[in-house]
């Protein structure tokens, strides 16, 4: 049986399926019966999700991709 | 109009200036951003950007497409980077990531049986909720500048660009369970710092 240590130390190994089958099974099994360790996985997946929406939107100057697009053109020709 | 990687790839090659103006505006706010968790000056990070391009222009005609157009160019970001950093001897960062320590968390969280000693508390929000689905915003932004540089990059790369393991490790040219250790105490980091928030707040 693992420990709660032992399970959180694994839950992104865990939530990638990146574990063996037999690992897999044991978090599993932890899982149903460590409602602490419920929520951390549940929290754990929710600053996955909350980090997903956090990109970056800056613009690009205008006249830097011009310049850009210069140095491009200049490789074609 | 969505453009496969293949036309994207056959447009740059041919000289489409068009096509090269919508990668660059597609990428060039993320490549800052992870650039400037490296070079920690948004300036400079810039600067980095740029010279990715240039070096993107140059190099495209030996690009093998063993990754795919994205991962090649964040690579190349990366280690422009890493050569900036180099030179103002920042060296700590690399080190890091090549050999994560696996410091315990144990003497704050868990007891010494590994059970929690400090269990998860429910939060009191409904990420269904728009007001507090921008609070957690807002705190998982917080929690992330927090994190050290790499595990910073980490984050970024995997929850935030959308990066998949293998991509990150061959950006980063770090070994697959590093990447995901760093991933595993980034995500710890952030969710414990979003949890002494909402624990303070009534």
């Amino acid at each position: 049986m693992k420990t709660c240590e032992e399970f959180a130390e694994d839950v992104t190994a865990y939530l990638e399926r990146g574990l063996p089958r037999a690992e897999r099974l044991h978090m599993w099994v932890h899982q149903m019966m460590c409602a602490s360790c419920r929520t951390y996985v549940k929290q754990i997946q929710l600053v996955r999700e909350t980090a997903a929406k956090l990109k970056p939107t800056s613009e690009i100057d205008s006249d830097q991709l011009d310049t850009l697009t210069e140095a491009f053109r200049d490789h074609h020709s | 109009m969505h453009v496969s990687e293949d036309q994207m790839i056959a447009g740059l090659l041919s000289g489409d200036e068009e096509a090269f103006r919508t990668l660059v505006v597609q990428h060039n706010s993320a490549l800052i951003s992870i650039v400037s968790t490296i070079v920690n000056e948004r300036s400079i990070a810039e600067e980095v950007a740029q010279e990715t391009w240039l070096a993107v222009i140059r190099k495209l005609e030996s690009f093998e497409q063993r990754s795919s157009l994205r991962t090649w160019i964040f690579g190349i970001a990366l280690n422009l980077a890493r050569k900036r950093i180099r030179k103002d001897s920042r060296t700590e960062l690399w080190e890091t990531l090549s050999s994560p320590h696996r410091e315990s968390e144990r003497h704050e969280i868990f007891a010494e049986d590994g059970r929690w000693a400090k269990p998860p508390s429910a939060w009191r929000i409904n990420p269904e909720e728009h007001a507090q689905q921008r609070e957690l915003l807002k705190l998982v932004g917080e929690g992330l500048e927090t994190l050290p540089p790499e595990q910073k990059l980490v984050v970024q790369l995997r929850d935030i660009e959308g990066f998949s393991g293998p991509d990150v490790c061959e950006i980063l040219d770090v070994s697959s369970s590093n990447q995901r250790v760093l991933l595993h105490r980034a995500r710890s980091s952030i969710r414990i710092y979003v949890e002494s928030k909402l624990r303070d707040s009534p």
